[in-house]
């Protein structure tokens, strides 16, 4: 009799004992083995390429680091990169675009993606293809496709100027002006994130059980009220994670700003490209510096998360 | 029933809008790709080239860049992704089973954990990385890359697969136990084909990330005999100017093997239920 239970963990709380037939402490110890048997490798790979690097860096932040052309010697514990980073206006203006920017690319991806994965799941012949035709964006690599916008932005060999002719628009030189480099720059980073989103929806839509759609469509509901009351309800864990990685990954971005803007324009800086144009960007580079900034990063990203981590976390394995 | 039309109208126009914006640069890439250095340099560009060449894929299948040839880089490059692909794909897959079905004391700290490792710049690691590897003498080799890859692969396909896992009702788990299924079964007949989907794209994702990676293999491989296709197309990029032809041929080239695993895995891309997990 116990031997078929344990099978099946208990719902959550406290009342989850009273399911659990046989002994319970048995059964929760060896849950938490499997747990922990389960987890432990990947948190191998995990500790070894990212942890201890992290706290590494945690500690090159906090040192007065002297980099020489034959590498770099730690001089003493200090505050002094903090202080630097956060009464720094530089800092606070590339805060605020980078807030801008994240939110603004955020939502345009989820939303194209979202809308991109409903197409593909009405698709029945071709969708294959077409889903491998909409991936290649996600596919090249990150450079070559900040690349590839660039000769498309190029002001005399791209093709982007002449297609704003042909449509009448004049001939704006895209990355000059401020707003529409901060758009351009936006439409090349979108361009390649939002078939990923598609693609995790669109895993998250096929795993739907279609008799639900077909009683919803008995009941005359519209493909709107069918979205919001159906499916996005059921897809609530995808989505909280997409929404959540994407606001981490946004929030970071890095090669795409460094390839069309570079780092001689200050007006275009986030966060990530901030803290490497301290790092890396002067003659006078400066590691600890630039550690300090990516650290100040990450807090402020986990700040942002905390909230739905909480929420994913204090609930019982069901977001 | 003109309201619905309007929408159908509406969401029809949305999605070819998407679908040309997405498409057009891939075009385009691949058209310039067929172009002499005349067309891809001129000051009015086409869409379609006047005169299609093959010279510029020629020079990159052929050519030997940095004395390796093509299908070296290649081999290395396919060898490093497929390995991130299985290694990541199994451990992700138990963690985040772990994770969204057992209860254990560290099970909160581990998520926290996978989130707040992916929020710091992969920028600001490569230098403690690299001294990280160095001592553990996996500097300059496709397995030391491959750790590195599978390390930035794994925290996102375990939140990830932890959201498709816990989007599986538990009911259906429950059913089989009370079946008398134990729980290696329950694993493979019921979990394992619900989560598919989910773990085709985790896969796809691992797979593209250790595909077109450039920074930490540039940094971590000495021996041109060991780099990957990234590091090869870095050597078209000069100070006095971009070889595009070159580029666009290599980026295309580049592209089919990612378009040829995606095929293969996508077919696993169907509604679980239908591989009769559940009957009713």
């Amino acid at each position: 009799m116990a031997t078929t239970v344990t099978a099946v963990p208990p719902r959550g709380g406290p009342a989850g004992a009273s399911e659990v037939v046989g002994r319970p402490d048995e059964h929760r110890r060896r849950m938490a083995r499997l747990g922990w048997m389960f987890t432990s490798p990947a948190l191998l790979f995990i500790g070894l390429v990212t942890l201890f690097p992290i706290g590494f860096s945690v500690l090159l932040s906090f040192e007065n680091v002297n980099v020489t052309a034959n590498g770099f010697s730690l001089n003493g514990l200090t505050t002094a990169n903090y202080s630097l980073v956060l009464g720094n206006s530089t800092w606070h203006y590339a805060l605020g675009f980078t807030v801008g920017y994240t939110v603004v690319t955020v939502l345009v991806e989820v939303i194209l993606g979202t809308l991109m994965a409903l197409v593909l799941e009405r698709m029945v012949r071709g969708r294959g293809w077409m889903m491998a035709l909409l991936l290649i964006p996600w596919s090249l690599v990150t450079v070559i496709s900040a690349k590839l916008w660039a000769y498309i932005y190029d002001p005399t060999y791209g093709i982007a100027d002449g297609l704003f002719h042909a449509l009448g628009l004049g001939s704006p030189v895209i990355l000059g002006s401020n707003a529409s480099a901060i758009i351009a720059l936006m439409v090349a980073d979108v361009w390649k994130t939002t078939p990923f989103v598609a693609i995790i929806v669109l895993a998250g839509l096929v795993m739907l059980p279609g008799e639900i759609y077909e009683a919803a469509e008995v009941d005359g509901a519209t493909g709107w009220t069918t979205f919001w009351k159906i499916t996005f309800p059921l897809l609530r864990p995808v989505f909280g994670v997409l929404m959540t990685l994407s606001v981490i990954w946004d929030f970071r971005v890095f090669t795409q700003l460094f390839v069309l803007s570079g780092l001689a324009n200050s007006d275009s800086f986030n966060l990530s490209l901030y803290g490497y144009s301290e790092a890396f960007g002067s003659l006078n580079a400066k590691y600890g510096l630039g550690s300090a900034i990516a650290m100040v990063l990450t807090v402020l990203v986990l700040i942002v998360t905390a909230a739905y981590t909480r929420m994913v976390v204090r609930q019982e394995g069901v977001a | 029933m003109r309201s619905r039309r309007l929408r159908r109208i509406a969401l029809n126009t949305a999605g070819i809008v998407v679908f040309v914006v997405s498409a057009f640069p891939v075009f385009w890439m691949v058209s310039t790709a067929f172009k002499p250095n005349q067309e891809i340099f001129s000051s009015t560009p086409h869409p379609v080239p006047f005169h299609p060449t093959l010279r510029h894929f020629d020079f990159v299948l052929n050519g030997g860049i940095a004395g390796v040839s093509f299908w070296h880089y290649f081999v290395n490059s396919l060898v490093v992704a497929i390995a991130t692909v299985v290694v990541s794909g199994l451990l992700a897959l138990l963690a985040a089973t772990a994770v969204a079905r057992f209860r254990f004391r560290f099970r909160t700290t581990f998520l926290i954990l996978l989130l707040v490792v992916q929020m710091v710049p992969c920028e600001a690691l490569v230098i403690p990385m690299f001294i990280d590897l160095k001592k553990l003498d996996l500097l300059n080799s496709l397995v030391g890359l491959t750790v590195v890859y599978v390390g930035f692969a794994l925290p996102f396909g375990t939140w990830m697969l932890r959201g498709f896992v816990a989007a599986v009702p538990r009911e259906l788990e429950e059913a089989a136990a009370l079946d008398g299924a134990g729980p290696i079964r329950t694993f493979f007949r019921v979990l394992l084909p619900l989560v598919a989907p989910g773990l085709v794209a985790t896969s796809i994702f691992s797979f593209i990330t250790a595909w077109n990676e450039l920074i930490f293999a540039y940094t971590f491989l000495k021996d041109q005999g060991k780099a990957t296709l990234p590091i090869m197309l870095q050597f078209f990029f000069g100070r006095s100017g971009n070889d595009w032809g070159p580029i666009m041929a290599a980026s295309t080239l580049l592209t089919l093997p990612v378009i040829a695993f995606f095929l293969l895995v996508q077919r696993r891309m169907v509604s679980g239920l239908v591989a009769g997990a559940v009957k009713g």
